[in-house]
């Protein structure tokens, strides 16, 4: 107490003078901090301290027993004590073999370094110099195949939930100085590392400080997954779509940092996030690159009719039958009259009532283990909607249609993408039974108005459709062939634009037609 | 004075001034010019159209000349000319000329709406739910403003293809006898056909919003060029499809020669053509008010919600009290002969006054 109040005193009174001395009471509160900072962490009870003499010298080691590889402590630090002639730090480090140590006095590293899985090793003659030895045990998943990105003619690595490891994947593909890791911290209490990674030369700075000045300006306690951080980072958070792309497939993040894009991994997280992305880019899979361009095109093409077909089916039945019914020839008309005609609700209700049971099947097979999923699609699918046709509570052509845009919503490669389109249905129903058809291209204004306004980071969503650029269409609704792939995409303003020579000539295709 | 004040990153590339341009003329008109055009000029009508087309051709030369001289919107132009109150008496008269004519375009299609296909559903619905999106539209800006506008347009063009359909049960004689009109009568139907072609006088407001401005020119002829072709296209093939004297009584020619589409799984087209519509008419409104909001925010230094709001509560208003068949033919009336008139008399001499004061500051 008395030394607080002196070193107080102190302080007041040859602050202005006598750097020196200031310099000296600096020093001393530092000291007692680091000794607070040992007897502090020794309250938890999975902190180790472990007193230990040799050749008459007392030393500690301390660390926590659950975050460091106990395995490494005693094959690597505790077995080179006996080598050495006297024991002293600076010997200490240099004989142990690993690399990432520091000899520091300064409590915030110590705290930071130990609580990230380091071990301090201190003397008795001089308690608040530690020699801090990371041996931080990594207990995590192996890299393993892509779950939600399953590619069959694609590279079957994804990502795991280390940061390290995730990206060693991205520095495998990319073995080039150029690419820059930016790390920083978000959470006040998970401190979970962020790391920014961009191509120097190829990526817009301006792309990558906005994103880490938006990491820094993220005040929350919690940050437990990469889609947690992100929308954070959106720019405009009452949206159902995605502004971020969010994949597990290393390719996918290469290719996104050859573009001159912005990949970000928060650590724990089992994907990685791209930024910024434009919607058409939801509907790109690893294989359209990996098959030859016709094919991967009309595949595209597919997975956008399916969009729209999961989105408009439904809502169109709705409509219809519920008002215009004169839409129907009349052949076609007898068709839906007979499949319907015992049925007592109205289509929006028996539309709803079949839509509301599929998503519940979505929903419970999400959160089941595989083995059960399955018996409950053939319960959910067969059982359930057979039962609801016999018993008059829905149409067969209804159930046709709406197991059609379930499945087609399924076709997205990016699931949060597909959970959007799932959502999207639910309003266009409401406005079909509302006014019909009327009610539903009302509501498509409303769709392409929000998808005109939103931006990621700053660039619009829509973007090659509108604003229109032509140059980007080579990748967007199609994937025409890769001699035609000269620039990078226009909206992200790259700062070397050609993707390959201009002058590069295509293969001599001279036969005796051409002669 | 600046160019209205007008922030780079808000402008849009002067190749979207196409799709303003023939987004706006193109709208209600379309669906039913042709029973009065028929009616003065008949098979000759496409010659009144193309009439129409050259003169729309003349004032965007004059807009763009009138801007060359004074870059800026009207309301900077007016000032220029005939100082701060004459000058803002004139922008008052264009802000009033805008809400017209954008209350026009929604009450007509409200109308349509009406008689083919939701009778029982109150004007004002409808028009609460177009408010809102106008107004959500608007808050997204000009660059918001022209994307719907662009893509509504991209989404429109196959309704066209619809047309060739009723080619299958065209009878090419009508058109025949050609050149039997004098040229009296062929004026009166280009003064007719202008409510069809009116429109591109929006470029006095979003003329600050382009980029490069001036080299936008060549896009907002062509724009009118492709709107005075397709209503010849439309115009032709009603002449083939329908006789003079249906054509002269049918109010929607347009909308009952896509009924008779048919396809296996569909039929009576006009139903999709109507829906489908609203994605055409909300762009149209969306600028017009748009335009009427910014002329007062101009004129009175307000932020631009105000007015649209107070814009937003009149039209509101006017459709739960006063909507009736008869306030459509009131509110053509303001358009065609006076507005029409007001903008046919008014630009020109906008024009020659600025001239000759840019001649006098010369000297």
């Amino acid at each position: 107490m008395s030394l607080e109040v002196t070193t107080l005193f102190n302080r007041r009174k040859f602050n202005k003078t006598n750097q020196q001395k200031n310099d000296i009471n600096n020093e001393l509160t530092k000291i007692s901090d680091v000794r607070d900072l040992f007897n502090a962490l020794s309250l938890s009870n999975d902190f180790m301290n472990h007193q230990g003499t040799y050749n008459g010298v007392g030393y500690w080691v301390s660390f926590y027993r659950s975050l460091i590889d106990a395995q490494e402590l005693h094959k690597n630090v505790l077995s080179v004590i006996p080598s050495l002639e006297t024991i002293n730090l600076e010997q200490m480090k240099d004989s142990i073999p690993i690399e990432d140590t520091l000899i520091t006095s300064t409590k915030v590293v110590i705290e930071e370094r130990i609580m990230r899985g380091a071990i301090a090793i201190r003397l008795d003659s001089n308690l608040d110099e530690c020699l801090l030895i990371n041996i931080a045990a990594s207990r995590g998943r192996q890299v393993d195949k892509p779950e939600l990105e399953f590619g069959i003619i694609s590279p079957q690595e994804a990502f795991v939930e280390d940061i390290d490891i995730n990206l060693n994947l991205i520095r495998k593909r990319l073995p080039i100085p150029e690419l820059q890791v930016n790390e920083t911290t978000a959470g006040t209490l998970t401190k979970t590392k962020v790391a920014v990674l961009s191509i120097e030369g190829i990526v817009d700075q301006k792309n990558v400080d906005t994103v880490i000045q938006r990491i820094n300006d993220v005040d929350f306690d919690e940050i437990l997954d990469g889609s947690h951080l992100a929308q954070m980072l959106y720019d405009d958070s009452n949206t159902l779509f995605p502004l971020f792309l969010y994949t597990e497939r290393p390719d996918r993040i290469t290719s996104a940092l050859a573009e001159g894009k912005v990949a970000l991994i928060v650590d724990r997280s089992s994907s990685v996030l791209i930024t910024p992305t434009i919607f058409l880019e939801y509907f790109i899979t690893m294989e359209d690159y990996n098959m030859p361009w016709i094919p991967a095109s009309a595949f595209r093409l597919l997975r956008i009719f399916a969009v729209a077909f999961s989105i408009f089916a439904t809502p169109i039945y709705v409509a219809v039958l519920t008002y215009h019914y004169e839409l129907i020839p009349k052949d076609l008309l007898e068709t839906i009259v007979t499949s319907r005609n015992l049925i007592p609700f109205q289509p929006l209700i028996e539309a709803l009532f079949l839509e509301i049971s599929i998503e519940l099947l979505r929903e419970a097979a999400a959160r089941l283990p595989t083995k059960v999923g399955q018996t409950l699609g053939i319960v959910g699918g067969i059982v359930i909607g057979q039962a609801a046709v016999v018993a008059g509570l829905t149409s067969n052509i209804l159930l046709i249609i709406v197991a059609l845009s379930a499945l087609a919503s399924f076709v997205t490669p990016i699931y949060k993408m597909g959970n959007a389109i799932r959502l999207l249905r639910f309003p266009f129903l409401l406005g079909a039974q509302v006014w019909g058809l009327l009610g539903i291209s009302i509501l498509s204004v409303f769709l392409m108005t929000h998808l005109i306004k939103l931006t990621s980071m700053g660039h619009p969503y829509l973007e090659p459709i509108y604003p229109f650029r032509m140059k980007d269409w080579k990748d967007s609704f199609v994937r025409l062939p890769f001699n035609l792939f000269k620039s990078r995409p226009v909206n992200l303003r790259t700062k070397n634009t050609e993707r390959q020579a201009q002058t590069k000539k295509s293969p001599n295709k001279k036969n005796d037609f051409n002669e | 004075m600046n160019q209205a004040g007008v922030n780079e990153k808000y402008k849009v590339s002067p190749f979207y001034v196409f799709f303003l341009v023939h987004s706006m003329q193109t709208g209600i008109g379309v669906l039913s010019f042709q029973r009065v055009l028929a009616k003065s000029t008949g098979t000759d009508g496409w010659m009144s159209i193309l009439l129409a087309g050259l003169i729309v051709h003349i004032f965007i030369w004059i807009i763009y000349k009138i801007f060359s001289i004074v870059p800026g919107d009207i309301i900077t132009a007016n000032n220029q000319a005939f100082g701060k109150w004459i000058g803002n008496f004139f922008s008052l008269l264009f802000v009033f000329y805008f809400l017209i004519l954008g209350m026009t375009v929604m009450i007509s299609y409200i109308n349509i709406i009406h008689v083919w296909m939701f009778e029982e559903v109150g004007s004002w619905a409808f028009s609460l739910v177009f408010l809102i999106l106008i107004y959500y539209i608007n808050t997204g800006g000009f660059r918001t403003i022209t994307g719907i506008t662009f893509l509504s347009n991209i989404l429109t063009y196959w309704l066209l293809f619809v047309l060739f359909y009723a080619l299958k049960y065209s009878e090419f004689t009508n058109l025949l006898p050609m050149f039997t009109h004098s040229l009296l009568d062929i004026m009166k139907g280009t003064r007719e056909t202008s409510l069809t072609l009116i429109g591109f006088e929006l470029i006095l407001m979003f003329y600050p919003f382009i980029k490069d401005a001036e080299t936008s020119q060549k896009y907002a002829h062509a724009g009118a060029l492709m709107t005075t072709l397709i209503t010849v296209f439309v115009y032709v093939v009603s002449l083939v499809f329908y006789s003079q004297k249906q054509l002269v009584l049918n109010i929607w020619p347009t909308l009952t020669m896509t009924s008779i589409v048919e396809f296996p799984f569909i039929q009576r087209f006009e139903y999709i053509d109507i829906s489908w519509w609203a994605i055409v008419i909300i762009p149209n409104m969306t600028i017009s008010l748009w335009a009427a909001s910014r002329g007062i925010k101009r004129l009175f230094n307000v932020q631009q919600k105000y007015p649209l709001w107070g814009i937003s509560i009149f039209i509101l208003l006017i459709n739960i009290f006063v909507f009736d068949i008869d306030s459509i033919y009131v509110l053509n009336k303001i358009i065609n002969p006076y507005g029409v008139l007001f903008i046919v008399v008014y630009l020109p001499l906008l024009l020659v006054i600025i001239y000759i004061k840019k001649m006098r500051n010369r000297l």
